[in-house]
């Protein structure tokens, strides 16, 4: 086994003991605490937030996942061309909404909760998605694509067929920008009392707990750099199975 | 029988391709010669609606394509392009599986089908039928892109520069198989090339196109010797033209009696080989051996004589 995958897997083992255990941790986080502060966050089980951050990220991907790669099928055929331009716009109107503004206008829609959240991990996942399907849709070897029409498939049987297996690793590096946007971004959905671990980072911040807002934001990081990593290896995996490593991924 | 009939092909004002009327003969190899930009690749996409004409018809023995749902008509038709145009992501047999596949033959028959026209282009199916494109040379790669064409049985084959990214010596083995397989299945194949020497080795006729018009269609004898036009004439090359000539023959068909010593030559092989060793071993005539025995001879004054312009 490689060095890097050494590390990551000692990692990954401390993050599992960390949830599972927080209070084996308790003298090294109390070096950062004053006043007899608590060391370990105690308003509830790391590991459940954890896991309900996890499932908010994971829910909001798989419907910016199905929702983008979907448009991009659809302005990418003949008949969905005129499109192209307006789903563009919509995507990029998606991306320079700040979070906290789309939380803040959907929080009187939706109450307080995960819901807001949702909505705005959801739109905040679109556009690399997006993008990167239209890359991967557009970008294919064109004696590939000639061969495809040549041999006398239909359009939706090149799409299935060819067109989408080899544009599924550029696919996937968008969904991976996508999650791990995503990680980060929805701490901030604890601000609408959405119970991610930015519960713990601001929890920490109004009690100037520094010990807090490293586990929040040690779990979260963490998370996000394993995530991408095995994203990344998947993808590198599809590639080299596919001979198209020299194509250039985003 | 491909007849192509008064077909015009315009893009935004640009005539690609500009009245071509050409019939092309059931079980026969018609090559489609000109430069880039001459649109002998558009005529030949044309053939299986990759492309539609702006004017005229295309009828394949005698029935209109353009009442053909184009992806029906296309697996009835093989299709090899340059770059061979695999599927990277699935395998040697997946590939070549494609059409009937998508015909929906049954496993059983698809899978036999792969075995024999891997064995057909001298490829183990053991050692190839799962392996990715990638994993395979130029040459291989090549010729399973023309077995994918090949795998329903197509009686019409299209071939876009199907030789263009092989080096010679490969190439001059792939252009054998060609013509091996043409005349084991009494395919008709429509290739285009911009390589004469490739047109007049493999073609029963060579159709030659410049700025989208047809030029002149005839046997490659006939081209060679009465070029239709200086553009014709200049594409054969008029140094080559002696020696073109004598390409087309083979040492069989013209043996004389006779008796010499020396190094033989195969009655296989064609005129212009025969007249290059005759030219560089400096001998007036060469000894012919036809399944190990010495049959006759063939001599430079016979060869000289083959090689003037016909009359």
């Amino acid at each position: 086994m490689k060095p890097g995958n050494l590390i990551r897997l000692a990692v990954f083992a401390l993050l599992i003991l960390f949830l599972a255990k927080p209070e084996l941790f308790a003298g090294f986080f109390s070096l950062f605490t004053k006043n007899s502060q608590p060391a370990i966050y105690n308003q509830g089980s790391l590991l459940d937030i954890t896991l309900n951050h996890l499932a908010i990220v994971l829910a909001a991907t798989v419907a910016s996942t199905i929702i983008a790669v979907g448009l991009a099928v659809i302005v990418t055929r003949p008949f969905g061309a005129e499109f192209l331009p307006l789903s563009r716009s919509l995507a990029n109107v998606g991306q320079t909404f700040p979070p906290v503004a789309v939380l803040a206008l959907a929080v009187p829609m939706l109450g307080f909760g995960t819901a807001p959240t949702l909505v705005a991990l959801f739109l905040y996942g679109l556009l690399p998605i997006f993008e990167n399907t239209l890359t991967g849709l557009t970008n294919l070897p064109p004696a590939v694509t000639d061969a495809a029409k040549g041999v006398g498939m239909t359009g939706w049987q090149r799409l299935i067929k060819v067109e989408l297996p080899l544009a599924l690793p550029v696919i996937l590096a968008g969904i991976r920008l996508s999650t791990v946007i995503s990680l980060a971004t929805a701490t901030i959905g604890s601000t609408v009392a959405a119970r991610t671990l930015g519960e713990v980072i601001i929890a920490g911040l109004l009690s100037s707990n520094t010990a807090f807002v490293l586990q929040g934001g040690l779990i979260v990081g963490v998370l996000a750099v394993l995530i991408y990593d095995a994203l990344s290896a998947l993808e590198r995996y599809l590639m080299a199975r596919t001979g198209q490593l020299g194509r250039a991924a985003a | 029988m491909i007849e192509i009939d008064d077909i015009t092909k315009t893009y935004t004002g640009t005539t690609v391709v500009d009245r071509v009327t050409l019939a092309i003969q059931p079980r026969s190899i018609c090559v489609i010669v000109g430069t880039s930009g001459s649109g002998k690749t558009t005529l030949m996409r044309m053939i299986n609606k990759l492309v539609t004409p702006t004017s005229g018809h295309i009828r394949i023995d005698r029935e209109d394509i353009a009442g053909i749902p184009a992806y029906e008509l296309r697996r009835r038709i093989g299709y090899a392009i340059q770059g061979h145009g695999l599927f990277p992501h699935r395998t040697v047999g997946q590939n070549i599986a494609t059409v009937p596949k998508l015909l929906g033959w049954d496993k059983k028959k698809t899978a036999d089908r792969v075995d024999e026209l891997l064995s057909l282009f001298q490829l183990d199916p053991a050692q190839f039928r799962d392996r990715l494109p990638h994993e395979l040379s130029g040459g291989q790669q090549q010729r399973v892109g023309v077995a994918r064409a090949l795998a329903a049985s197509p009686n019409i084959l299209l071939m876009d520069e199907p030789y263009g990214a092989l080096d010679p010596v490969i190439r001059a083995k792939a252009q054998e198989d060609l013509l091996a397989i043409q005349r084991k299945f009494g395919t008709t194949v429509v290739l285009v090339t911009h390589d004469m020497e490739e047109a007049i080795h493999l073609g029963d006729t060579i159709a030659v196109m410049d700025k989208g018009k047809l030029l002149q269609c005839a046997k490659p004898a006939e081209i060679i010797a009465n070029p239709a036009t200086p553009f014709v004439a200049e594409l054969i090359g008029t140094s080559e033209r002696p020696f073109r000539l004598l390409s087309l023959a083979k040492v069989s068909d013209h043996i004389e009696p006779g008796e010499v010593t020396g190094e033989p030559i195969e009655a296989s092989a064609s005129l212009r080989d025969a007249y290059a060793e005759l030219l560089w071993s400096g001998r007036p005539s060469l000894p012919v051996r036809r399944d190990g025995q010495i049959v006759g001879q063939v001599t430079l004054n016979a060869l000289s004589r083959l090689a003037a312009r016909p009359q």
